[in-house]
């Protein structure tokens, strides 16, 4: 029913993965500019980290949390929200240079943990640390002591990480991958929550075309829609009745072929 | 144990009827580890797109008949040969093929003899 219809399906929207999607907007909201009022509230109620969603672990809520605010907080748990983001850096004055993934596809302080133990700058801003002008970023570092040398070859590599970074005047902002624009859809999120979370889709090309292939018989009706539900396992053998409860957990599974 | 594979692949008695159709088709290929490359195999068997419709619609009703023989067996407590359940996949097939495939009708002792002929006539 919720495969999308050249699978098979017949489109229909699953719909706790619609809610998912949904919840995901909120977060894109509550993280990617703005000063709304409600964003306010939440600040009132659970503090200035809530915005960026920092929240520790083992945190415990306290009784008069929301649900919602509860499901928002807990909804990215195997990273599928997070991986898909990006940061774009313009001005570079609230995107931290060291803990957010803005150049590559990790933050600096985890690629490069031996130059951010070093550093004397771990909470600044890309914009504190960069001078932007017309054609080049100069990059104004400061650190504990003077490299060894080991230390300089790391060095040479992070700056050529660097390398080719032009700031602008817009504000920082996240970009969602999943769209040309970087602007966050709920069609895209649906997209990719449907591939991770609804395992029928995971079928093989052969497969696929088999179960292609069977529909065009001269077989009567039902007997094709019997292989059908044979070749994906649908069928009330012993053996799925026992693993769906149907059978009482002592009966026999023997074929009595 | 009685899972969907062991029922129409594996069980003794299931190869037996497969075999048994294979000897009346012509062909033979070694056991599949599942229904999905058992259907690949019987289709590339059939050298032409008209054999091949008919030999998929053959396989249809042989999976029809053995589930058919497992539950009267559950259900009707009548146990059927391999040779029965042989018949009545040919009986099947060949009213199938007056009803729908676009072929010319055959005579039922022809189809068991030369289903091959039938199906190309």
């Amino acid at each position: 029913m919720c495969k999308p219809k050249e699978e098979g399906g017949l489109g229909v929207r699953e719909v706790r993965v619609v809610n998912l999607s949904l919840l995901a907007k909120w977060k894109w909201r509550l993280i990617n500019g703005g000063n709304a009022f409600w964003k306010e509230v939440l600040v009132e109620k659970y503090g200035t980290s809530c915005v960026g969603l920092v929240v520790e672990e083992e945190y415990v809520w306290p009784a008069h949390t929301s649900r919602w605010w509860r499901d928002l907080v807990g909804l990215d748990e195997s990273n599928w929200f997070n991986s898909e983001l990006s940061r774009k850096v313009g001005n570079g004055e609230n995107t931290s240079f060291w803990d957010v993934a803005w150049r590559g596809e990790f933050a600096f302080r985890y690629k490069y943990p031996r130059l951010f133990s070093l550093s004397n700058q771990k909470e600044a801003c890309v914009g504190d640390l960069g001078v932007f002008n017309t054609t080049e970023t100069n990059w104004l570092f400061s650190w504990r002591h003077p490299f060894f040398v080991w230390e300089n070859e790391l060095l040479m590599e992070f700056l050529e990480d660097l390398e080719g970074f032009r700031g602008s005047l817009e504000v920082d902002a996240w970009w969602w991958r999943l769209e040309d624009n970087g602007g966050f859809m709920v069609k895209s999120m649906y997209k990719k929550l449907e591939g991770l979370m609804l395992e029928e889709c995971s079928i093989s090309e052969e497969q696929r075309r088999v179960l292609t292939q069977i529909w065009k018989s001269s077989a009567s009706a039902k007997v094709v829609a019997f292989s059908s539900k044979l070749l994906r396992d649908r069928i009330p053998t012993r053996f799925n009745l026992l693993h769906r409860q149907i059978l009482p957990p002592e009966s026999s599974v023997n074929c009595v072929l | 144990m009685e899972t969907t594979n062991h029922l129409f692949v594996h069980c003794a008695f299931t190869m037996g009827v497969w075999n048994a159709l294979m000897r009346w088709l012509g062909f033979s290929f070694l056991p599949q580890p599942n229904l999905f490359r058992h259907w690949i195999c019987w289709s590339v068997a059939a050298s032409n797109n008209r054999l091949r419709k008919g030999y998929r619609m053959i396989w249809h009703a042989a999976v029809w008949s053995i589930w058919r023989a497992r539950n009267d067996r559950i259900f009707n407590y009548t146990i059927a040969e391999v040779e029965e359940i042989v018949e009545a996949v040919k009986v099947l097939s060949w009213r199938w093929t007056l009803s729908h495939l676009k072929v010319s009708a055959c005579l039922f002792y022809e189809w068991c003899w030369n289903p091959k002929e039938c199906l190309l006539r």
